[in-house]
């Protein structure tokens, strides 16, 4: 709870900052964001409420992330009210890849870093190359992005070329990062330090509270 | 708060003061940079250090059986000392340097060449070595949310040897291409830092949990009983 909270507050910075200026620009990234991540916690915890019957604290912050992580890529180029939307789609979508979607594949995904930001950063990249106005981002170097909904659909197939080469890129160079460090430490901790917990086991240190 | 009328004068040219300076650059106009755009960055840097330590910190915490919350918050705060002191030494040229297609230049490396007015293309109106740290917190916060998907699995040695080699193999790479000098090598160069991040994690995510669970599949349904997450 307290973690969303900074991370809600953080992300001013993070998609305001991504302007890299004190502008205009900066405000409606900023603006998006905010509008996002309430959205997001919005519509997961409706969908939430519909599906299980009550809406849970975990639910509606990783609502709120999930349109954090979604609106991240396009804040710096959509109106701000897109980011409503785009919130809204992004907390329906990563709230089925939570539930649905791991179920289908059974991943042990136990913090739903995938779901949320993974899923939720895919989606915002599409999402960009649909909501994308050119007035937001035109500068005296060049005319502003515009995406589908202004009409240019080009935008879009690029948006999902660079989330093609993304993928392909850190997942085989995860994947073959991973295996050499198995070889030189075994990546999991052993079945019994797991039972016992790792604050014990790799760090000798355990909690108080 | 009370100011007699006497100090009052004063008080008010204690704060117009200063303002009225901020209105006209002190300094030189030879350099682009903006005092303005400075501080707003300088704060956008805390804040998204702020959304690591301790925002992801507490956020993963928060998520995982009590036994695991204190090795949960060190592998947070491990990415964060390894890929600060990466990103300073070849993390930044690598990425933001050069022209090269697939990765940067050393022309950076340890910072060498950075003066305390110098500033980067992508830039122009922040000192370099603010871009600098504010790329560096992307970095850090990148490299902490994959660590979400190694909860209460990861031995914290290997997470930390995969912190250096995830930030040079894979952050680093892509992020030239998005952001690099020349940054129309790859087409989507639109795509803001965080999302590369939030992409970046998904990848990284789905592969390590099969290659951290790769041991035998019973003893990992075994030891998956359900966390405290209460997903559905």
């Amino acid at each position: 709870m307290i973690g969303t909270g900074l991370l809600w507050v953080g992300w001013f910075g993070f998609n305001g900052g991504s302007a890299l200026g004190a502008n205009s620009r900066a405000v409606y990234a900023l603006v998006a964001t905010h509008l996002a991540a309430s959205a997001g916690a919005l519509s997961w915890m409706l969908l939430e409420w519909w599906t299980r019957g009550k809406p849970s604290v975990l639910g509606i912050v990783s609502g709120a992330i999930a349109g954090l992580g979604t609106i991240t890529p396009a804040s710096g180029f959509v109106l701000p009210w897109h980011g409503i939307a785009i919130g809204l789609i992004a907390g329906a979508i990563c709230f089925w890849a939570c539930t649905k979607l791991k179920q289908k594949f059974g991943y042990d995904d136990s913090l739903d870093v995938f779901g949320v930001h993974g899923v939720g950063g895919l989606t915002g990249t599409l999402l960009t190359g649909i909501f994308a106005t050119a007035t937001v981002s035109a500068s005296a170097d060049s005319a502003g992005l515009s995406g589908l909904l202004e009409g240019n659909t080009n935008q879009l197939l690029v948006q999902a070329y660079g989330i093609a080469v993304t993928i392909v890129w850190s997942g085989a160079a995860t994947w073959l990062l991973l295996k050499v460090i198995s070889f030189l430490v075994p990546l999991r901790v052993s079945q019994q330090h797991e039972l016992e917990g790792l604050d014990i086991t790799q760090h000798g240190e355990a909690l108080q509270i | 708060m009370h100011l007699s009328s006497h100090h009052r004068p004063l008080s008010i040219l204690a704060v117009a003061g200063p303002i009225a300076c901020l209105a006209t650059p002190a300094f030189a106009q030879a350099t682009t940079i903006d005092p303005a755009d400075t501080a707003w960055m300088i704060t956008a840097t805390a804040l998204v250090l702020m959304m690591t330590m301790p925002g992801l910190a507490l956020f993963y915490a928060g998520m995982v059986r009590k036994k695991n919350v204190l090795a949960t918050m060190a592998q947070s705060l491990a990415a964060l000392i390894i890929c600060s002191l990466l990103w300073m030494v070849i993390g930044y040229s690598l990425t933001f340097t050069g022209e090269g297609p697939v990765i940067g230049s050393m022309e950076r490396f340890m910072l060498r060449g950075m003066a305390m007015d110098s500033v980067h293309a992508l830039a122009k109106s922040i000192p370099e070595a603010l871009f600098m740290i504010y790329q560096m917190t992307f970095a850090i916060i990148t490299v902490a949310l994959v660590s979400g998907s190694v909860a209460e699995r990861m031995r914290f040695s290997a997470f930390a040897w995969f912190c250096v080699g995830w930030l040079l193999l894979v952050y680093v790479p892509i992020a030239h291409w998005v952001w690099g000098a020349d940054f129309s090598a790859l087409p989507a160069s639109w795509i803001l830092p965080a999302d590369l991040s939030c992409i970046l994690i998904a990848v990284s995510q789905a592969l390590s949990r099969p290659a951290c669970s790769a041991r035998d599949a019973d003893t990992v349904r075994k030891i998956l009983r359900p966390s405290t997450s209460g997903l559905p």
